[in-house]
């Protein structure tokens, strides 16, 4: 039988080695002899056993000045015997393999024969018994060397060097208890670093501490319903766990900044009657690998020692965003819950069959960029890939101890009652309400979120109307005022996204407003201005040439005008021809209430409010018209060519949102296609366009007065309310403008005499201007003039 | 490596092993790593029994307290009488002594010369006035040593007739160079012994190295 098989491999012979063919290797079961040795694995042994010896002859003639090599070296031969012993052996273990690498008989004897029966003997015992022979053989081989380097240590037998090793033990004793107290002093100093280090961070509260109550969260009542009952299932754990439930062990409260959320977790501490125990953000954020492994460990010692003592314990992690994530991103579920990128408007997705939605989804990933948080945290949370400031071990600690509370724990417990052979006791029931609140929920872990750790994730959103009107009663309760209970609701009404937060802000704003005016009491006229203060931030102290200042004035009356005749669903918040870094001037309409649907006579008005600037311009200046209308069309357009392509509100059924997008944009919404207005979709938007431009022009020559009224109010006034829009046109008193005398005829063509100059300076035919503005009877109260910030967001800007 | 390689390796290896092992050192080694005492003697010389030895030369002598002691004697059954006292073949002890400081200044040549038997005239005038029967004197060799570490001492030939025969001794005695440590070595036998196994004696003698230790 041949000792190996020879065939050609896949390529078949090698080009670097002409007539060889690649062998190959024969597996154990088919070799006849033994796998030869590599010559340094057959001298290795041989050849340190040398060596050793050698250093047995150095050593003598090392000790001995009289003894020469040669003497050193025989009488080492006679002394070192083990040393030859095992040379001997070593040699005849190398002829073994000799032998069993060329005679196929005797290889046969050994590993079928010898070795195959030995194996076949010890394979009738079972696996753990060998095992434990194993062990008690090792034992006994390390026990016999121990014995016999201790009896040519101390020149006696080797059983009684065994015996001997006690009595030495014990006259080391100190010398080993020194140079113990010297290793566990380097020890003690890291453990105190570590210690010192590990502290800190961590507040408890004991009830009656804090004085914060659930009355005084406003605005969040579904939410707080729901942390309500998590702590009343804590304050009586029996209530649920008799019934088989357990308590909820963890909410997450997650949105937006200024909501509120860590004034909920303040109030769920003063109205529990258990201990509440504070993290700080920054309590994990540690210098040294280990720390914060450490701080979590030793909080969740502190939480079980709390809640075995008082029955429960609730935990509330602020920030809890600054645990960091392992890389994954919990987008999905804490960004938006939704399951696939959507358009605004019906959740159309749900009722589709499976394999519909997963071809969409597939669809949506392409076409749409991938979500990106909104403004400032772009560029912070990639960097919270690897760990943030909880990294290192630390959220992975957080995450064992949250859902590791069940195990027995404690040495006497697991180690000490297991060897008396009684079962480790269960541990007790560790009532922990573990709290979290983050505004950035995708930096969280997702294995954070799972049930279990956090059962509940509630989103606190902006507060509700109602609870607006809660918290600027509070608010307003806190200092003089006298404003009503009903401009407290048009308050809450014309604020839709306040928080906590800014309405804290506006009321402290108010008295700020008062307390110039040399008044402790806030009226509703400071809160107006503390409003506008607030909206449109501070002027540019720049003044227009009067004849801009006109055209600026008319162009945002115009849109103020149609606004307020066409736009049932907001009212007008604020107009202003302050200029500011990259406008002239503005109209920002509100919602009245919070709607999620859009209609087409809803998207008609808002394309008549834009055109409105464009169409006044025209006719109050014969035909001529500025640049400035540029982002008024922008918006008309957009909406016009999203109305006939994506919203179904003109003559077409199929959307335009299934074609393409280049460059991550809409070619429709967007405007990418320049080519759009000359398609057929662009025809009937432009068509659109012209017949609302024609309704409004039609509503601006019937409110030309007014367009004029509200223009003269904005150049005396620079800004004014929404109120004081509809004071003018009604005819009535407003906040900062009283519009009584723009409705009689006399001031009404005033006024028209005072455009008709402007118009003339403004065409170059009379250029005799400063023309001075018209002057009706004024209310007392004067433009703020004071701003602290610059507006955002303006609605219909210029 | 082939068959035929490591046959030659293993048998080379087992041959080698053998033949050392046949032959024996040319000498036994004689050491006081302690005390950095160190000589040797031929194979034939055995060593004397310790105990017996100390018993014999007491815990301490008139000139300082034993530290180490060794006697050998080219007998087959060697005994404390074939170093004490006049012996037909060789017989070597050596010792290394603690000096105390009363001791260390009474440390001189003649000190050392007169160590174990009276050497210089004014010694054996007073043994001779003590009506010791000592005769025979007779001084074959007379050095001063000093060696590398500061050590040094005398080496002493003389004869003395001890009654029966003429017994030859080569003494050597050295102190450190703190004079802390006298060490010394006695080699003697019959004069015709002497004579005949001159040569070992020498080399004996010669190996006698005290190393350096204060």
């Amino acid at each position: 039988m041949p000792a190996r098989s020879r065939k050609p491999g896949p390529g078949g012979p090698s080009p670097g080695h002409p007539g060889h063919a690649h062998s190959e290797r024969p597996k154990d079961y088919e070799r006849t002899t033994r796998k030869p040795l590599a010559p340094w694995d057959r001298l290795k042994f041989l050849a340190l056993l040398v060596l050793l010896w050698l250093v047995l002859v150095w050593s003598d003639m090392a000790n001995d000045p009289v003894i020469g090599f040669v003497d050193a070296a025989r009488q080492q031969l006679t002394e070192a015997l083990w040393l030859e012993v095992l040379i001997g052996l070593e040699v005849l273990r190398q002829l073994h393999f000799l032998l069993a690498e060329h005679w196929p008989a005797y290889y046969r004897l050994w590993s079928r024969g010898i070795f195959g029966g030995i194996d076949r003997v010890s394979h009738r015992l079972g696996d753990w018994t060998r095992f434990r022979m194993a062990r008690a053989a090792k034992w006994l081989l390390v026990i016999a060397l121990l014995a016999l380097i201790l009896g040519k240590a101390y020149h006696t037998s080797p059983v009684h060097g065994l015996f001997l090793l006690p009595g030495t033990i014990i006259h080391a004793l100190p010398i080993i208890l020194y140079v113990m107290a010297i290793v566990s002093l380097g020890i003690l100093q890291f453990v105190g670093i570590f210690w010192f280090m590990s502290r800190g961070g961590v507040d408890v509260y004991f009830p009656d501490d804090i004085s914060t109550r659930f009355s005084d969260v406003w605005g969040q009542d579904h939410v707080l319903e729901r942390v309500k009952e998590a702590m009343l299932y804590l304050e009586d754990p029996e209530s649920i766990e008799d019934k088989g439930g357990y308590v909820p062990g963890g909410i997450l409260l997650w949105g937006p900044p200024g909501t509120g959320k860590t004034l909920m977790a303040e109030a769920v501490a003063g109205e529990t009657g258990k201990p509440y125990v504070f993290v700080d953000p920054g309590a994990f954020i540690n210098m040294f690998f280990g720390v914060g492994i450490l701080k979590v460990k030793s909080l969740f010692r502190r939480l079980r020692k709390l809640a075995v003592r008082y029955g429960g314990v609730i935990v509330f992690f602020d920030e809890a965003d600054s645990l960091g994530n392992r890389g994954g991103s919990v987008g999905g579920q804490g960004a938006n819950f939704s399951p696939a990128p959507q358009f605004d408007g019906c959740h159309g997705f749900c009722y589709l069959s499976p394999d519909t939605q997963a071809a969409l989804f597939a669809e949506a990933l392409k076409a749409a960029p991938a979500p990106r948080p909104p403004g400032r945290f772009r560029q912070m949370i990639p960097g919270m890939g690897m760990g943030g400031g909880g990294g290192m071990g630390t959220l992975q600690a957080l995450l064992t101890e949250m859902s590791g509370l069940k195990k027995p724990r404690g040495f006497f417990n697991r180690v000490v009652r297991r060897t008396l052979g009684m079962r480790p006791k269960p541990p007790p029931k560790y009532r922990i309400l573990v709290m979290m609140a983050t505004n950035m929920p995708s930096a969280l872990d997702e294995a954070l979120l799972r049930p279990g750790r956090l059962d509940r994730v509630y989103r606190v959103g902006y507060p509700s109307k109602e609870g607006r009107r809660r918290t600027y009663e509070g608010y307003f309760g806190k200092v003089k005022s006298d404003v009503t209970p009903e401009q407290i609701d048009h308050l809450a009404t014309i604020t839709p996204y306040a928080t906590g937060a800014t309405i804290k802000d506006l009321v402290n704003e108010s008295l700020i407003v008062a307390l110039r005016d040399g008044r402790d009491t806030i009226t509703w006229t400071d809160v107006l201005q503390a409003k506008l203060l607030k909206s449109v931030g501070p002027s540019e102290g720049v003044e227009y040439i009067e004849r801009e200042r006109h055209a600026v004035a008319v162009h945002e009356a115009c849109h103020a005008v149609v606004s307020y005749r066409v736009q049932k669903r907001n009212v007008i918040d604020t107009a202003t021809i302050q200029k500011g870094a990259d406008y002239l001037g503005f109209v920002k309409p509100i919602p009245i209430e919070e709607q999620f649907t859009s209609w087409r006579t809803e998207y008609e008005a808002d394309v008549m409010v834009s055109l409105a600037s464009l169409v006044g311009e025209r006719m109050f200046f014969d035909g001529d018209s500025s640049s400035g209308v540029s982002g008024d069309l922008q918006n008309a357009s957009r909406i016009s060519l999203a109305m006939e392509g994506l919203w179904g509100m003109g003559g077409q059924y199929g959307s335009f949102a299934v074609t393409p997008a280049p460059h991550d944009a809409h070619p429709v919404a967007d405007g990418q296609d320049r080519a759009v207005f000359e398609t057929a979709l662009g025809k009937r938007a432009e068509a659109h366009l012209a017949a609302l431009a024609d309704r409004t022009g039609v509503l601006l020559t019937e409110e030309r007065g007014n367009v004029l009224a509200v223009a003269h109010a904005l150049e005396v006034h620079k800004t004014i309310t929404g109120e004081d829009v509809s004071a003018i046109i009604c005819g009535s008193e407003g906040p900062v403008v009283d519009g009584r005398p723009y409705q009689t005829p006399e001031f009404a063509a005033t006024l028209e005499s005072y455009h008709e100059q402007v118009k003339l300076a403004h065409s170059g035919r009379d250029r005799r201007m400063p023309v001075p503005i018209p002057v009706p009877a004024r209310k007392a109260a004067e433009p703020v003039s004071a701003w602290e910030s610059p507006a955002t967001d303006p609605g219909a800007e210029r | 490596m082939g068959l035929r390689h490591l046959c030659s390796v293993a048998a080379l290896i087992i041959v080698g092993l053998l033949v050392a092992g046949c032959v024996a050192p040319q000498y036994t080694y004689v050491a006081d790593s302690a005390d950095s005492a160190y000589f040797k003697v031929p194979p034939s010389w055995r060593e004397v029994n310790q105990s017996t030895l100390q018993s014999a030369e007491g815990a301490s002598s008139q000139e300082g307290s034993y530290l180490w002691s060794r006697a050998y004697a080219d007998s087959a059954k060697p005994s404390v009488n074939n170093v004490f006292s006049s012996s037909v073949t060789p017989a070597a002890y050596a010792s290394v002594l603690a000096l105390s400081a009363a001791e260390r200044n009474g440390v001189s040549f003649n000190s050392m010369r007169d160590l174990l038997l009276p050497v210089t005239a004014s010694a054996r005038q007073a043994a001779s006035a003590a009506h010791e029967e000592l005769s025979g004197f007779a001084s074959l060799s007379d050095q001063v040593i000093t060696d590398n570490h500061d050590d040094r001492g005398i080496r002493e030939i003389f004869d003395y007739d001890l009654g029966t025969t003429l017994e030859t001794f080569d003494l050597t005695v050295l102190t450190n160079s703190a004079t802390t440590k006298l060490y010394f070595l006695l080699v003697h036998c019959a004069a015709t012994c002497f004579a005949a196994d001159y040569n070992q004696i020498a080399a004996v003698v010669g190996s006698f190295t005290v190393g350096g230790g204060s």
